[in-house]
């Protein structure tokens, strides 16, 4: 009766497995700072991480389009994003583009923008005891 | 006055040692006075903790912004239940938050179990001492809510206002509920450990905090949900972001666990299991903190990397290795004597369903932990985003949902699969035919048409077996069918509570599936005055108007919403400006019925008052919130 058991749970295992290993390959996207953006110029779809850099917002009016720089504190990054953007967007927030990089244009055109919310947890007053 | 409060921190982080040198002791001894000198500990830090907690709390109703918790999270014009939610709002507050809960579960706990289960009593004690300590400890070190600021701030920075709302006010607390009550059996389990006592004691003596913390669990991740979908405004409900999976892990193992105990219960067996997925869901609660509050992965929830993580990696790796130290060296001893008779069987299914929430909650922690894996391996950091979790987590639900439907015809030791299929002819005959429908219908997306099947196939085999219950009884008891209905279920509570439950779940996944197959968004920019199309909507936009009072503005949109020529509903999108944040807040404007949700954002307008707009279309949505009210109250009447 043992192996009336184990052997279903084998093939569990082994199926699941397989369902994590292929989803991952499938799915998985890659994660670059603005500079290993450059160093690896990829063909592919893409996140981009990166601060808004000041001064390059541009929002066209009655349009859902954006043109505004990333960087890392290295290199500057162009990116282009049609959408729709979260309330916390503005010059000097972190985002995360992913889309992929038009090598001829020198520009990313992202897909989707997150936005990530400012620290709860980060104390902004420098006046402590 | 705050140094007190402090102070009260620092005994009390004192008093555990205290707390867990005399609770080992009570054991080794077995004197009961030792142990009660662990329980008068424990009362002590509880008033300690609470002294704490009140003090915090007074200092955001009294506006006192020399305190930099209260500064950062709090100012005057905030609405005084928002100044007392402040609390935990943030990083110190929240962990004091929990460590005042963790306590207040100690001693409920003791009071109900004062002379009860005196061989376990002092290890739960110690093992609950060694959690406070480690809690305690964040708050003395890393994580202190009374740091004074050099000069108090004439006005605070406010409350986040996307946590100036009543459901995301409980959000936290619920869930710490639930996180923070799996302590209880987390305790009880490691006592039966250490003393050998190993049979059905431990299990008996928690099955009610397993199932309160787990109802608390639930109701937090509800809420959660509930609330990114109303006050986040990117139409949906669910984004797989670390911080949410952080509660479903925890959530999925609970789960299984809630089912397995049934059979050490009723069988005796998978005594090693149950030990092994009370602890990982200790474990997993806590590795749910951890990633939430280190900024270990970034998410759209991202918190700041501070000193914290190395406290919360040490807590875990010693979780990890004392508990799985103790299980298998006690590995013979915590086995049962009975085996697994047959594979098709009412306990194989037991044991099959809890391998799938296993394999689930496996496949979300694996999805989340990627990044840090990809990038400690290869160097290079690597996401996986919603499809991979949706990817795996299908076919996984559609098993569990088959399972669910196919499990009460299952005999226990050893079931014929004939019988199987004869009992569920019916219940396979309606599935069928609602794929045939759908199918002529011309939706013909695989999973849409599989989960159709799994949730007609649960639906009717749950009325079935109430309905066969029903007459049973009627046969004996000379009652008529509502009597009979009723009496069935509280001569039976677990049983058929839990039927019901498993309804709300078949209920929840017809909302999932129409809500993630057929949902249809569109942006659009409107003058004044101008309509548009969405699906069988017709939407007019009119203008825009303001309202301010002390604590914010607003704008929104006035819309029209018509559907065959008939007027609808107003719907009223815009954004709030709160006067301590940078940030304006997305307020959504819904139109709710239970086929559907027409969605309506307020993306942005400009001086002529022309504006954009994005419209999402949610069929089916409103089920998910209907069956997981259902779940929740059903599970109240389980506890009663």
């Amino acid at each position: 009766m043992k192996a009336q058991i184990i052997i279903p749970i084998i093939i569990l295992i082994s199926v699941v497995s397989y369902l994590i290993i292929s989803s991952v390959k499938t799915t998985m996207v890659y994660y670059y700072t603005v500079s290993e953006l450059y160093a690896q110029l990829p063909d592919f779809s893409c996140r981009v991480n990166g601060k808004v850099v000041k001064n390059t917002l541009k929002h066209l009016p009655n349009t859902f389009d954006y043109y505004f720089e990333i960087t890392d504190g290295k290199k500057k990054l162009p990116v282009q994003y049609k959408g729709v953007v979260s309330d916390i967007f503005q010059e000097g927030i972190e985002v995360v583009a992913e889309g992929k990089y038009d090598k001829n244009k020198k520009i990313f055109i992202a897909q989707s923008l997150l936005t990530k919310c400012p620290s709860k947890y980060e104390s902004k007053l420098d006046n402590k005891k | 006055m705050y140094s007190l409060s402090y102070n009260a921190l620092i005994i009390s982080f004192i008093l555990t040692f205290y707390g867990i040198f005399i609770a080992i002791s009570s054991s080794l001894k077995k004197k009961y006075n030792l142990l009660e000198s662990a329980y008068n500990t424990f009362i002590a830090i509880f008033f300690l903790t609470t002294f704490s907690v009140i003090l915090l709390i007074r200092g955001f109703i009294a506006d006192d912004f020399s305190l930099e918790y209260v500064a950062l999270h709090s100012n005057r014009a905030l609405p005084l239940i928002y100044k007392i939610s402040a609390l935990w709002s943030g990083q110190e507050g929240s962990i004091l938050f929990w460590t005042w809960l963790l306590l207040l579960y100690s001693i409920i706990m003791i009071a109900s179990y004062k002379k009860k289960y005196l061989e376990l009593m002092p290890i739960v004690c110690a093992t609950l001492f060694v959690i406070s300590n480690f809690f305690l400890s964040l708050l003395l070190f890393p994580a202190n809510p009374f740091r004074i600021l050099k000069e108090a701030l004439p006005d605070g920075q406010g409350l986040n206002p996307l946590l100036q709302d009543p459901g995301m006010m409980l959000h936290p607390p619920t869930l710490y509920l639930g996180f923070v009550g799996f302590s209880i059996p987390f305790s009880f389990a490691v006592a039966s450990l250490i003393t050998g006592n190993l049979d059905i004691t431990w299990i008996k003596a928690t099955r009610t905090w397993s199932l309160i913390s787990w109802l608390f669990l639930t109701i937090g991740i509800i809420l959660g949900a509930k609330w990114a979908y109303i006050e986040l405004g990117w139409g949906g409900y669910w984004a797989w972001d670390p911080v949410e999976n952080a509660s479903l892990i925890p959530w999925l193992t609970a789960t299984a666990y809630l089912h397995s105990v049934i059979i050490q219960e009723k069988k005796n067996m998978l005594r090693v299991w149950n030990m092994i997925l009370v602890v990982s869901t200790f474990f997993l609660c806590i590795l749910g903190t951890f990633i939430t509050r280190s900024g270990i992965i970034s998410s759209v929830h991202s918190f700041t990397e501070s000193s914290i993580g190395s406290f919360f990696l040490i807590f875990l790796s010693f979780i990890l290795f004392f508990c799985g130290a103790l299980i298998i060296s006690k590995l013979d001893q915590i086995k049962g004597k009975e085996r697994l008779e047959s594979f098709l069987s009412r306990e194989s299914s037991f044991l099959f369903n809890n391998l799938l929430f296993v394999a689930l909650a496996i496949a979300v922690l694996w999805g989340t932990l990627f990044p840090i894996i990809s990038e400690a391996i290869t160097g290079e950091k690597i996401t996986v985003a919603a499809p991979f979790f949706n990817k795996v987590a299908s076919p996984l639900a559609f098993l569990l949902l088959l399972l669910t439907a196919i499990c009460p015809f299952i005999a226990w030791r050893k079931a014929s699969a004939k019988r199987l299929l004869l009992n569920l002819t019916y219940p396979i005959i309606l599935s069928v035919i609602i794929t045939i429908i759908l199918l002529l219908l011309n939706i013909n997306s695989g999973w849409v048409i599989a989960f159709a099947f799994s949730i007609i196939l649960l639906g009717s085999s749950i009325v079935i077996e109430f309905y066969k219950g029903t007459k049973a009884r009627q046969s004996i008891k000379k009652e008529n069918f509502i009597q009979a209905f009723f009496k069935l279920i509280i001569k039976n509570k677990r049983r058929y509570l839990g039927f019901i439950i498993h309804l709300s779940v078949a209920i929840i996944f017809i909302g999932i599936i129409g809500s993630s197959f057929f949902n249809e968004e569109k942006e659009v920019i409107l003058k004044k005055g101008q309509s548009t199309h969405f699906g069988k909507y017709i939407i007019k936009y009119n203008h825009l108007f303001i309202q301010s009072d002390s604590n914010k503005s607003s704008v929104r949109a006035v819309l029209d919403v018509y559907a065959s020529d008939t007027l609808l509903t107003k719907l009223y999108p815009g954004k709030n400006f709160y006067i301590t944040s940078e940030q304006p807040m997305t307020e959504v404007g819904i139109y709710s019925n239970w086929k559907e949700d027409l969605y309506t954002v307020l993306v942005g307008w400009e001086e002529d008052e022309t504006a954009s707009f994005k419209f999402f279309f949610n069929p089916l949505v409103n089920w998910i919130w209907c069956g997981a009210a259902i779940m929740i109250i059903t599970t109240i009447l389980l506890l009663l």
